[in-house]
């Protein structure tokens, strides 16, 4: 391509500068602050609470402000959930026997938790949920065997929905067979300094 | 380039699989190449490796519902799928959307085509053995997607817009960080620039290389950055206008005027390279003209479009990515199928490959920015 | 919309031969109906003398009764857009290939005879292209069975909603009360 010396050496001239172009800028990162964190030991909060209020994670259920409307089951794309609600014939009351996530399916898209009236179901900002069984990543809200009364919304007033960024209480979300799961495997396999135990696990 | 063949050829022709698994293929794409010395003389692309059936689930959920499975027809620009497929099925309900929402899908889709561009440009880059331009620019995605997180509640696969709209309004103070962020961004692309574009054994790599002619493009249905680069002046969202871009001013970048010939590798850069300021400025204007009122029309829960077919287009980072619905007056559609700029990128491999280097395959692969997913769905 | 009227005036004009119509559905785009076995004579027209030089989509549909194929064509300098359609029977669908009219048609043809198994006459290269070639059936067709397997690969598992029924059930207690899915639709 090149024709005379002149060119030649011109390109052998503009491979150095624009080299050393190039290099300038990687030499002034070296003064500047560094951008990446050191995910998961280094940090001094978790993730989980750096991320902003609206973010998708593991879906998380209120089970005493569900109002049984069955809508999140119908909405959802690929049956993640799955409800059930019975009716006491004497008194007409309906309970919620059932209400599962199935979060190893869950596309975590959100059409659920918008379509929900009373902000029963809605997304967390746990992500981290890695198991060795599928069937653990079926979230129980409610124990097999409990009847939980669905929740009736005072008309007028707003129903108070969830307070964003709170992990809800997990009392229901005990894991039975097979095999025993402790709720905390939901909320990560990484256990942060403020948990107590594994600190000493880091420090091995 | 024909001559090389010519000159090569002692009847000894070898086959080669390049990919499935290969780091420059981006995805999972196998080209089987046949080499006469270090030239390929024929190229055949296997492709379908990813193929998840995207178009035959879309028959089996309902409208709303085939929202989310959007997202995954090319996971580096989400936006668009949605976009497509909520205009797509807006024109069948006869559903105006309502300006402001049309606006935040303006800014969403632009951010989502600056970092879309970013790892184009930083792959290319990777592929031809820099990286560390790559971490550069996922620097700023990082930055983006952060923004996008705060938009839409996750980072790659955003399910943001609904039929009839978005379906929350930006949260306060998202506005301003986005301004910042982009004043900084038009700094950081000189500075890219400084790092890589103008390096010259980076420019010597890619200049006259594979030069795609404007006839070809059009007629192997080239679209996006790669038709452009080739010279053609067609951009969907100038020329077949849609959502809220007639209002916006934005120059639409031709790979003309750049260093080696048009339509070579280089300009294919380049042209990404520009792209992502004119998105930068569509954000801008967007962001400060953002008119206020309702981000989502009024949509029946059950969603039953009347009989009837519609072709909606937008232009994706890829180039053209096309929803063709067709209504049966169901819950369901009859057939969605989706026209990617991937798939249509591929055709042109038969035709220019032929004659290149396996190295220079690299690179021209690399600067056709092709995402395997898209290609299968 | 006028843009499909005016091509079919200025089509009928120059091959009045082909019976043409204009047909629309309730909602949406309208196109132009050609017989399938003029659709190469058509699309040749149209690329040559109108200035159709893109095509934009190449889509076959299964609607149960017929298989269609819709032409989506563009003119970049001209910015129109017009769409053709043809229907073919569900068994023996043959239709003349568009190839040679634009290399972009080689692929998009190769995925409808792949998704759909109509077969293009006169195709340089048709084989699979999205499934394995020694796949049995057309996926998008609405009569297409799933496969369970796959080369002794199971393409099924287990629901884990359907692993946990067992112990609800054992737990339903009251015999009375009984589920009511029909209740629940009340919001």
């Amino acid at each position: 391509m090149s024709s005379t010396v002149f060119d030649y050496f011109t390109n052998i001239r503009n491979a150095f500068t624009s080299i050393f172009h190039g290099l300038a800028v990687t030499f002034s990162y070296l003064f500047r602050k560094p951008t990446t964190i050191q995910y998961p030991d280094r940090i001094d909060t978790p993730v989980q609470q750096m991320l902003p209020p609206l973010f998708r994670g593991i879906l998380e259920v209120d089970v005493g402000l569900c109002i049984g409307c069955n809508l999140c089951e119908k909405t959802c794309p690929l049956g993640c959930l799955r409800t059930a609600v019975v009716r006491d014939p004497e008194t007409n009351q309906r309970y919620i026997t059932r209400f599962d996530v199935d979060i190893s399916k869950c596309m975590v898209c959100g059409l659920c938790s918008e379509n929900c009236p009373t902000g029963a179901v809605r997304h967390s900002t746990e992500f981290e949920a890695s198991t060795a069984n599928m069937v653990n990543l079926v979230i129980r809200y409610v124990k097999p065997g409990e009847r939980i009364p669905v929740h009736k919304p005072v008309k007028g007033e707003e129903s108070p929905g969830l307070p964003q960024n709170e992990p809800i209480a997990r009392a229901h979300k005990e894991w039975d067979e097979p095999p025993p799961v402790d709720p905390d495997q939901v909320r990560g396999r990484v256990r942060w300094k403020n948990d107590g135990a594994p600190e000493e696990e880091q420090s091995s | 380039m024909t001559q090389l063949i010519l000159e090569d050829q002692h009847g000894e022709t070898t086959m080669v699989n390049m990919g499935p698994q290969h780091p420059s293929t981006h995805g999972v794409i196998n080209l089987r190449l046949l080499l006469q010395g270090e030239v390929i003389a024929k190229i055949d692309p296997i492709v379908g490796f990813l193929h998840r059936s995207i178009e035959k689930l879309g028959e089996m959920t309902p409208y709303p519902g085939f929202l989310p499975y959007t997202d995954r027809v090319d996971y580096l620009s989400a936006m668009f799928g949605n976009q497509v497929y909520c205009m797509a099925v807006e024109e069948l309900l006869g559903v105006e959307v309502p300006r402001r929402a049309e606006y935040l899908r303006v800014i969403a889709c632009e951010l989502n085509r600056i970092i879309s561009h970013l790892i184009a440009v930083g792959t290319m880059a990777m592929d031809l053995g820099a990286f560390t331009p790559f971490l550069h620019a996922i620097r700023e995605r990082e930055t983006v997607n952060d923004f996008m997180e705060r938009i839409c509640g996750a980072r790659i696969n955003y399910s943001y817009m609904r039929i009839g709209g978005v379906p929350r309004d930006l949260e306060p103070g998202l506005d301003k960080d986005i301004l910042k962020f982009l004043d900084r961004f038009e700094k950081f692309i000189p500075e890219f620039n400084r790092l890589i574009t103008g390096n010259e054994i980076f420019v010597r790599r890619l200049i006259d290389l594979a030069v795609i002619p404007a006839a070809d493009a059009i007629s192997c249905g080239l679209s996006g950055p790669n038709l452009r680069s080739s010279g053609v002046d067609y951009d969907l969202r100038r020329d077949r206008p849609y959502s809220a871009y007639p209002e916006f001013e934005f120059r639409v970048v031709t790979g003309e005027g750049y260093r080696g010939q048009t339509g070579d590798c280089y300009a294919r850069y380049w042209v990404r390279i520009d792209e992502m300021l004119e998105s930068a400025k569509i954000v801008r204007q967007a962001l400060l003209g953002l008119p206020e009122g309702d981000v989502k029309a009024k949509v029946p829960r059950k969603i039953t479009p009347p009989k009837g077919e519609v072709y909606s287009a937008v232009e994706s980072s890829r180039g053209e990515m096309g929803c063709y619905l067709v209504s049966d007056g169901g819950e369901q559609p009859l057939r969605v199928r989706f026209r990617t700029g991937s798939f249509t990128a591929m055709t042109v491999l038969p035709k220019i490959v032929p004659g290149l280097m396996v190295a220079d395959l690299t690179a021209f692969f690399g600067s056709l920015d092709v995402v395997a997913p898209e290609i299968d769905r | 919309m006028s843009d499909v009227k005016r091509m079919h005036e200025t089509l009928s004009r120059a091959l009045p031969d082909i019976p043409l119509e204009v047909e629309s559905a309730q909602a949406g785009m309208s196109w132009i109906h050609v017989p399938a076995e003029h659709i190469a004579a058509v699309i040749g027209h149209l690329r040559h003398t109108e200035g159709f030089d893109y095509l934009a989509c190449l889509t076959g549909i299964d609607t149960g009764e017929e298989l269609q194929i819709a032409y989506t064509l563009r003119s970049l300098p001209d910015k129109t857009e017009c769409a053709l359609k043809i229907s073919l029977p569900r068994d023996e669908a043959v239709v003349p290939t568009i190839s040679h009219l634009y290399g972009v048609a080689d692929w998009f043809e190769r995925e409808v005879f792949d998704l759909y198994g109509v077969h293009f006459d006169g195709h340089p290269d048709l084989r699979r292209i999205m499934m394995p070639d020694d796949w049995e059936g057309h996926p998008l067709r609405k009569d297409y069975v799933f496969p369970s397997e796959y080369h002794g690969i199971s393409a099924e598992r287990p629901d884990p909603h359907d692993l946990l029924d067992p112990e609800y059930e054992a737990c339903a207690v009251d015999p009375a009360p009984k589920s009511d899915s029909k209740e629940g639709s009340t919001s």
